[in-house]
């Protein structure tokens, strides 16, 4: 049973209420954890999305202009984040541990009416944590990597420079100028360079990038 | 998980922070001028060549 969880919480609503029973029924997976993991900087989109299976949580998340991350283990949500930042989310060491193996959504806003896939620092937070499954919702999109144990075996030296080579070529064949893209790319270029580096790095890394409608 | 410099927020947590440059990108889509040249094609070739002996590395 899970103790002290109502510290997270306003008193005396009916949604803390509701909160509160729903909270005491998630039995934490993992060695150590009492409870719930959520941020100090909860809100009322962190309570609502508390006991909410993944689609529910992605669908709560998707329209919110800072990020949010719920994260499952063995179909149990073990934590819900937010920094209160539109691009951002924080973690401590100890929150670090528990992501192996883990499935983790959160949403990207959509910047210009676009929807927003993987930063190349989500798949290496994925790589980092040893996540099972990593998604971000944006708009109507679902973006889902799911890492074949390839992917966990690039150097951790190597990685970023893998990555970047990947990223580098799709900017050249999709005809941009290398040498001035960051500076002179629109959102939707940088989403279109984005996508096509992670569906080539999956040919060989084999992350199983898909994308489907929330 | 050590958590690299770049990573670290004010508080030395982890920072999962979306570094792509999307806000604040010009409005106008980026002109497409470039050639992409046999020499491209050959560089990207010989990373791709490394890649694939370091994945058949890595699988013994």
């Amino acid at each position: 049973m899970a103790r002290g969880s109502s510290q997270y919480f306003s008193s005396g609503s009916a949604r803390s209420e509701i909160s509160n029973r729903a909270i005491a029924d998630v039995k934490s997976p993992i060695k150590g954890l009492g409870k719930l993991i959520r941020s100090k900087s909860a809100d009322s989109v962190s309570s609502e999305l508390v006991s909410k299976n993944l689609t529910d949580s992605e669908r709560t998340i998707v329209s919110q202009s800072n990020e949010y991350a719920t994260i499952y283990k063995d179909g149990v949500q073990i934590m819900i984040k937010t920094s209160g930042k539109p691009d951002a989310v924080d973690f401590t060491a100890k929150e670090l541990k528990a992501l192996k193996g883990a499935t983790f959504t959160h949403n990207h806003p959509m910047v210009d009416g676009q929807d927003i896939p993987f930063s190349r620092a989500d798949l290496g937070f994925a790589r980092g944590t040893g996540l099972a499954e990593i998604r971000a919702v944006s708009g109507n999109t679902v973006f889902s990597i799911k890492p074949s144990p390839e992917f966990f075996k690039i150097p951790k030296g190597k990685f970023n420079d893998i990555l970047n080579g990947f990223r580098d070529e799709q900017i050249k064949r999709l005809g941009f100028n290398p040498k001035t893209f960051n500076e002179k790319s629109d959102v939707a270029d940088k989403v279109r360079v984005l996508d096509a580096t992670f569906t080539e790095f999956d040919k060989f890394y084999k992350i199983n990038y898909t994308k489907s409608t929330l | 998980m050590k958590i690299p410099k770049e990573n670290q927020n004010e508080k030395g947590e982890y920072s999962l922070k979306d570094d792509e440059g999307l806000k604040g990108s010009p409005k106008k889509s980026a002109p497409k001028d470039y050639q992409y040249t046999k020499k491209d094609e050959e560089e990207y070739q010989a990373f791709l060549d490394k890649i694939k002996k370091e994945i058949k590395k890595g699988l013994k």
